[in-house]
C-alpha cells in the first residue's frame, strides 16, 4: 500500500514534469524557414467580446486563407513564397490570460510575429512581451497614447490616436459651418466614460474646441457601464448646449440616447462616436432618435488598395455594411506586416522591424505611414498610424458617411 | 424646484429599475435555499429572447412575452431536475454550497452559448436593446422617461401581485412556512419539494420577464449577467430577504442616493455611494431595512 | 496529532518537484505556474476565514488589490526608488501594513454580520475599493492604471521561487492553524459562537486575528503579482474574479482541508489551460469551462478532499486533514 502510494506520487511528478519539458524541448522544425507564422490573441468571449467577438478571429483566419490562396508571401531569403500560419488564442478578455498566451506564442508557438489583441489593457501587457522577446507586434484597433508612449521598439499600430478623432470632427464641423452647411454652433457638452479609450477620445473633445471655435460648457465624466443619466442630462438641459459629444462605450451610449430623449435633451448636433454607425442601431433606438445622429466608423466604401479583397473576405465572414468596422483595421495591420515581409526580403525580425517602421504604402484608406516622436494629448508617442476614422450620418434609415470627400456618400443634413 | 422634482423623479425611475432586478432574486432565496448565482444570466436571456422576437421575428410584444414565459415555465424545470434535484439530497450547508458552484457553472456556460450564438446567427453586434416602450412624459412641468414609468408599472405590478400570492394563498402561506422551519413543514404535511418547485418556477419564470422589461430602457449585453446578479443582491439584502415590497423602497432609496450623488458630486461618484449606503445599513441593520426577512 | 508519514512524504516528494520544475519549463509555463502559486495563496487565505471560521469572504481580493495597488504607487515615487535594495523592502512591508491596517479597519463593521450577510458586506468591500481605485485618478491612475518602472520587474523566474514559498508558507499556516489552540479557537467559534464565548474565547477578537492573518500573505502575493506584471488597472488588481474564483477554488478542493486549496485550484487552473491554451474550438472555451464546472459541482459538491469517492482511496484520505 504504501509502496503504490509511493511509486504513484513519484510517478505524478515525473510525467508532469516530462509534459512541461516536452514543450521546452520540442526540436526546432524551423532550422530553415517553411512557413510564416503568425500569433496574437482576440477578446473572443467575455466582457471585450461584445465589440470584438468570433468574427474578428474568423476575419483574420479568412485572410490568411486568402493569402495562402494567392500563394503566400514572397521571401527573398529563401526565394519562395512561404505560406502564412495565424495562431490566434481566445483570451477570454482576461489580461492575465492574454499575457500567458502571448508568452505561449513566444516560446512555445514560436511564432515570428505578433498582431495585437483587443481592448488597452490588453495591449499594453501584450506590447510587453513582444517588447521582451523582441517580436514585432502590429496593432489593429489599439490606439490609445498610454500604449504607445512607453518608447517601445517593437510596436506599431495602424489606427490614427483616439485623441484626434475628436479633432478630425471639429474640423469637419468648422468646413460645414465655414460653407454654410452648418448655423453656426458656439457650445459643446462632452460626456465621457472613465476607460482608457474612451477617455482618451473625450480628451479630444474637451481639450480642442478651439478647431471649430466652440466653447465647452459641460465635461461631465460617468463610471464604465453607467445606464443611468438622469443628472446629467437635467444639467445639460438647463445649459443647452448646441452639440453633445458622448465619448463612450456601445451600451452605455445607447442608454443615453434613449433617456435623452425621453427627457426632452435635444441638441442641435448629437455625437456619438461608437455603436451608432452599426447597421442595428437605428432598430435599436428607433428613427425619432436615429435621423440625424452622427458617429464615426472604421469603414467606408474604400476606393483604393486591395479592396476586392478586403470586401469579399468580409463577405465571407458574413458581415455588411458598417459592421464591425474594425476588419479595415485588421486587414491594414495585417497587410502592413506582410509588406514589410516582402519589403524586407527575409523573417529576420529586427530587419522586418525597421522595415515596418519606415513603411509607406498605399491600402484601403490612402497612404498609410507610422510616426514617431509625434505629440499627442500632451504625451509623445511612437509607431501609430495614420487610418483615419469618418464621420458618418444616419440619413432616411441610411448610414452615409459625410466626410472626407473622397469617401463620402452623402452631404451632412441637420438633424430634423 | 423643478430641478429638485426632477431629480426626485429620475431617482424613483431607477429605483424601479433596481426592484426590477432583485425582486424575483429576493423570492428565490428566500422561498428556496437555492442560492442562484445565474439569476442575472437568465436576466439577460430573457432580454434577448424579447429583442430576439419582436425585432427579428417581428412578433406582437405581448406573444413575445407569452412566448418567453413558456420557454423558461420549461428551462425552470430542466433547471430543478438537472440541478435541484441532484444536489437536494444533500444537507443544507451542501445545498448551499452546490447551489453556488453549479449555477456559477451554468452562467458562465449561458452567457458564453448566448455570444456566440447571438453573433453567429443573428447579426454581429451582441447588444439587446428595445424602442418600444421609449416616449417622453411630461407631469406638470417634470420630465420623465416613459420607458421606466412602464418598468416602474411592471415591478409595482409584479411585486404585488406576489405579495398577495405569498401572504393569502395556501401555496404562498406554505412556501413562508417552508422558509422559517424546514422540518416543520414536513410534520404538518406540506411537500416541499413540490413547493420549491412551483416557487423555484414561477420566480425564474419572473426573472425572465423582468429582463424584456429592463431592455426597454437599457441595453444589455450577453456579459451582464453576473455583474447584474451581484447588484441584484445587494438590494435584496438591503431589502430585507423576502420582504418584497420592501424591494421597492430599498430601489428607491439606491435610485435617489445615486441621482442625487450625481447631480452634486459626480456620476462617478454615484456607485461608491450607493456602495457606502449598501455597506452602512448592513452593519447597522443586516437584516435589511424593515428588518422583517425571512432569514 | 500526528503526521501521516504517507501523506508527508506525497508531500515533500511533491514540493521537491516543484522545485526543480523551473529549469524544464518554458517561460510561458512558468507563468502559468507562478500565477497558479499566487491563486493557492488567495485560496489558502480565503480557508483560514471559511474553512476554519466558516465565514464565506468574498472580498479577499481586496487584500491582493491593496497590495499590488501600495506597492506600485510607492514604486513610483522617486523618493523610494532611490532606496536600492530596500525598496523591495519597503514596498513589500508597506503593503502588508496597508492589508493588515484594512482588515483590522474593517472587522469592526464586518463581523457583526454572519452567513450570507457577510459575505455581501466583503463583496461591497471590494467593489468600493475598485472604484476608490477608478476614481482617484491623482493617486491610482485611475483607469488608465499604474506602470512599474522597468528597473524593478522581476523576472518570471524568480517570481515562480517567491510565490511557491510564499504559497508554502500559506498552507504551513493553515497546517498549524489546524494543529494548534489558535486554530482550535477558531472552529470553537464556526461551531457556536456563543458557546465559545461563554468558554473565555471572545469571538470579535479572534476573528480579528484571522482576518489579518489572512490578509498578509494575499497582499504580498498582489506585491509579486505587481512586480512580475508591470502594469495594474482596476480591473487587473481589483476584479471580482480574484475574490470569487478563490472561494470556488476552495471549496472545489474542499474547505477546512490543509490541502484542499491546493487541489481546488490545480482543478481551476488546469481546465482553464486545457480549455484555453489547447483546445481551439469554433465554440467558446468559457462554455467548456461553464459546463465543466457544473458537472464538478454536481458530482463533489462537498468539494474533492471531504467527498465519499475521495475517500476510497487509503492515501488520499490521509492527505485530508
Amino acid at each position: 500500500m504504501r509502496m503504490r502510494s509511493r511509486v504513484l506520487g513519484l510517478g505524478l511528478i515525473v510525467s508532469v514534469s516530462a509534459l512541461a519539458g516536452f514543450h521546452a524541448f520540442v526540436p526546432d522544425a524551423r532550422a530553415q524557414a517553411r512557413e510564416i507564422k503568425i500569433g496574437g490573441t482576440m477578446a473572443i468571449t467575455g466582457t471585450f467580446s461584445v465589440e470584438w467577438g468570433p468574427k474578428a478571429r474568423q476575419f483574420m483566419e479568412e485572410w490568411a486563407k486568402m493569402m495562402n490562396e494567392r500563394g503566400g508571401v514572397f521571401v527573398k531569403e529563401a526565394n519562395a513564397k512561404l505560406p502564412i500560419t495565424l495562431i490566434i488564442y481566445d483570451d477570454g478578455s482576461n489580461a492575465d490570460r492574454a499575457v500567458e498566451l502571448y508568452e505561449r506564442l513566444a516560446t512555445t508557438d514560436k511564432v515570428d510575429f505578433f498582431t495585437g489583441p483587443a481592448s488597452s489593457p490588453i495591449t499594453i501587457k501584450a506590447s510587453t512581451v513582444a517588447e521582451k522577446y523582441g517580436i514585432p507586434m502590429v496593432t489593429a484597433e489599439a490606439n490609445s497614447p498610454a500604449v504607445f508612449a512607453r518608447g517601445f521598439k517593437w510596436l506599431v499600430g495602424a489606427d490614427r490616436p483616439a485623441p484626434q478623432w475628436a479633432e478630425d470632427y471639429y474640423r469637419m464641423l468648422k468646413a460645414l459651418m465655414d460653407a454654410g452647411a452648418l448655423p453656426r454652433l458656439k457650445t459643446v457638452a462632452v460626456i465621457q466614460e472613465n476607460t482608457p479609450h474612451t477617455m482618451d477620445v473625450g480628451w479630444g473633445a474637451v481639450n480642442r474646441p478651439d478647431l471649430a471655435g466652440l466653447t465647452v460648457v459641460a465635461t461631465e465624466t460617468v463610471p464604465p457601464g453607467a445606464t443611468d443619466f438622469s443628472a446629467v442630462i437635467g444639467k445639460l438641459k438647463g445649459l443647452n448646449p448646441d452639440i453633445v459629444y458622448v465619448a463612450t462605450w456601445a451600451g452605455t451610449a445607447v442608454a443615453f440616447a434613449k433617456q435623452a430623449f425621453e427627457l426632452g435633451l435635444k441638441p442641435k448636433e448629437l455625437h456619438i462616436p461608437h455603436s451608432t454607425i452599426t447597421e442595428k442601431y437605428y432598430s435599436m433606438v428607433g428613427a425619432s432618435i436615429g435621423e440625424g445622429i452622427t458617429g464615426i466608423t472604421h469603414e467606408a466604401i474604400f476606393k483604393k488598395g486591395d479592396k476586392e479583397a478586403y470586401f469579399a473576405l468580409r463577405k465571407k465572414v458574413g458581415l455588411s455594411g458598417f459592421d464591425a468596422g474594425w476588419t479595415s483595421l485588421r486587414f491594414i495591420a495585417l497587410e502592413a506586416l506582410t509588406k514589410a515581409i516582402e519589403k524586407a526580403g527575409s523573417l529576420d525580425r529586427a530587419k522586418v522591424m525597421a522595415t515596418l517602421r519606415a513603411l509607406k504604402y498605399e491600402t484601403l484608406h490612402g497612404e498609410l505611414a507610422f510616426s514617431f516622436g509625434m505629440e499627442v494629448a500632451g504625451k509623445k508617442v511612437d509607431g501609430v498610424g495614420n487610418k483615419l476614422v469618418f464621420p458618418a450620418q444616419w440619413q432616411n434609415g441610411k448610414i452615409e458617411v459625410i466626410w472626407p470627400a473622397d469617401l463620402s456618400t452623402s452631404r451632412y443634413r441637420p438633424r430634423p | 424646484m423643478a430641478r429638485a422634482l426632477e431629480l426626485v423623479v429620475g431617482g424613483l425611475a431607477l429605483g424601479g429599475i433596481y426592484a426590477l432586478l432583485a425582486f424575483s432574486l429576493s423570492l428565490t432565496i428566500s422561498t428556496t435555499r437555492i442560492l442562484n448565482v445565474s439569476h442575472g444570466v437568465f436576466f439577460v436571456w430573457g432580454g434577448a429572447c424579447f429583442v430576439l422576437f419582436t425585432q427579428h421575428l417581428r412578433l406582437h410584444p405581448a406573444v413575445a412575452i407569452l412566448i418567453l414565459t413558456a420557454l423558461f415555465f420549461v428551462f425552470a424545470l430542466l433547471f430543478q431536475w438537472g440541478i435541484v434535484r441532484p444536489l437536494l439530497g444533500r444537507n443544507v450547508h451542501l445545498l448551499l454550497v452546490g447551489s453556488i458552484m453549479a449555477t456559477f457553472g451554468l452562467a458562465l456556460s449561458m452567457e458564453s452559448a448566448l455570444g456566440y450564438a447571438w453573433v453567429t446567427y443573428v447579426d454581429p453586434y451582441p447588444v439587446f436593446t428595445s424602442s418600444l416602450a421609449m416616449f417622453p412624459v411630461t407631469l406638470g412641468g417634470v420630465a420623465l422617461s416613459g420607458s421606466r414609468l412602464v418598468i416602474l408599472g411592471f415591478v409595482v405590478l409584479m411585486v404585488m401581485g406576489f405579495h398577495l400570492f405569498l401572504q393569502k394563498t395556501f401555496w404562498g402561506r406554505g412556501a413562508r412556512a417552508m422558509a422559517q422551519n424546514f422540518d416543520g413543514c414536513l410534520v404538518i404535511g406540506l411537500n416541499p419539494y413540490r413547493l420549491s418547485l412551483i416557487l423555484f418556477t414561477l420566480a425564474i419564470m419572473a426573472t425572465a420577464v423582468s429582463g424584456a422589461f429592463y431592455v426597454l430602457a437599457v441595453p444589455l449585453n450577453p456579459y451582464e449577467g453576473l455583474p447584474l446578479t451581484l447588484k441584484a443582491f445587494t438590494v435584496v439584502i438591503l431589502a430585507g430577504v423576502g420582504n418584497l415590497p420592501a424591494t421597492l423602497v430599498a430601489g428607491a432609496v439606491l435610485g435617489l442616493a445615486e441621482v442625487i450623488t450625481s447631480q452634486f458630486l459626480g456620476t462617478v461618484w454615484a456607485p461608491a455611494v450607493s456602495l457606502a449606503i449598501l455597506f452602512l445599513v448592513l452593519v447597522f441593520k443586516p437584516t435589511g431595512f424593515f428588518g422583517k426577512g425571512v432569514y | 496529532m500526528s503526521l501521516d508519514p504517507r501523506a508527508t512524504a506525497l508531500v515533500l516528494a511533491g514540493t521537491g518537484g516543484l522545485c526543480i520544475l523551473p529549469l524544464f519549463l518554458s517561460s510561458s509555463w512558468l507563468l502559468v505556474m507562478f500565477l497558479s502559486f499566487v491563486w493557492l495563496v488567495i485560496t489558502a487565505n480565503y480557508d483560514v476565514l471559511d474553512g476554519f471560521l466558516g465565514q464565506i469572504n468574498l472580498g479577499q481580493g481586496a487584500f491582493f488589490g491593496l497590495g499590488a495597488y501600495v506597492a506600485t504607487m510607492l514604486l513610483n515615487l522617486p523618493s523610494v526608488q532611490q532606496l536600492g535594495a530596500l525598496t523591495f523592502v519597503v514596498i513589500t512591508v508597506s503593503a502588508l501594513a496597508a492589508a493588515a491596517l484594512f482588515a483590522a479597519v474593517m472587522a469592526f463593521p464586518l463581523f457583526r454580520l454572519k452567513g450570507l450577510y457577510f459575505a455581501i458586506g466583503t463583496l461591497i468591500l471590494i467593489f468600493l475599493l475598485q472604484v476608490l481605485a477608478l476614481n482617484l485618478t491623482p493617486l491610482t491612475g485611475g483607469s488608465y492604471g499604474l506602470y512599474v518602472p522597468p528597473r524593478f520587474f522581476m523576472n518570471t523566474f524568480i517570481g515562480y521561487y517567491l510565490a511557491l514559498a510564499l504559497a508554502i508558507g500559506s498552507l504551513a499556516l493553515n497546517f498549524y492553524l489546524s494543529r494548534s489552540t489558535l486554530g482550535l479557537a477558531f472552529r470553537c467559534i464556526k461551531e457556536d459562537e456563543d458557546a465559545a464565548n461563554s468558554i473565555g474565547v471572545d469571538p470579535m477578537k479572534y476573528k480579528l486575528i484571522a482576518l489579518v492573518i489572512a490578509s498578509l500573505p494575499t497582499a504580498a502575493a498582489g506585491v509579486l503579482f505587481a512586480l512580475n506584471s508591470g502594469y495594474i488597472d482596476p480591473n487587473i488588481a481589483l476584479g471580482v474574479e480574484r475574490s470569487l474564483l478563490p472561494s470556488l477554488m476552495a471549496l472545489l478542493g474542499g474547505t477546512g482541508t490543509v490541502l484542499g486549496p491546493v487541489f481546488g485550484t490545480a482543478i481551476i487552473r488546469i481546465i482553464e489551460t486545457v480549455f484555453f491554451h489547447y483546445l481551439r474550438l469554433p465554440v467558446p472555451s468559457l462554455l467548456f469551462f461553464g459546463i465543466t464546472l457544473l458537472a464538478v459541482a454536481l458530482l463533489i459538491p462537498e468539494g474533492l478532499l471531504k467527498s465519499a469517492r475521495f475517500k476510497r482511496l487509503p492515501f488520499l484520505r490521509a492527505l485530508a486533514s
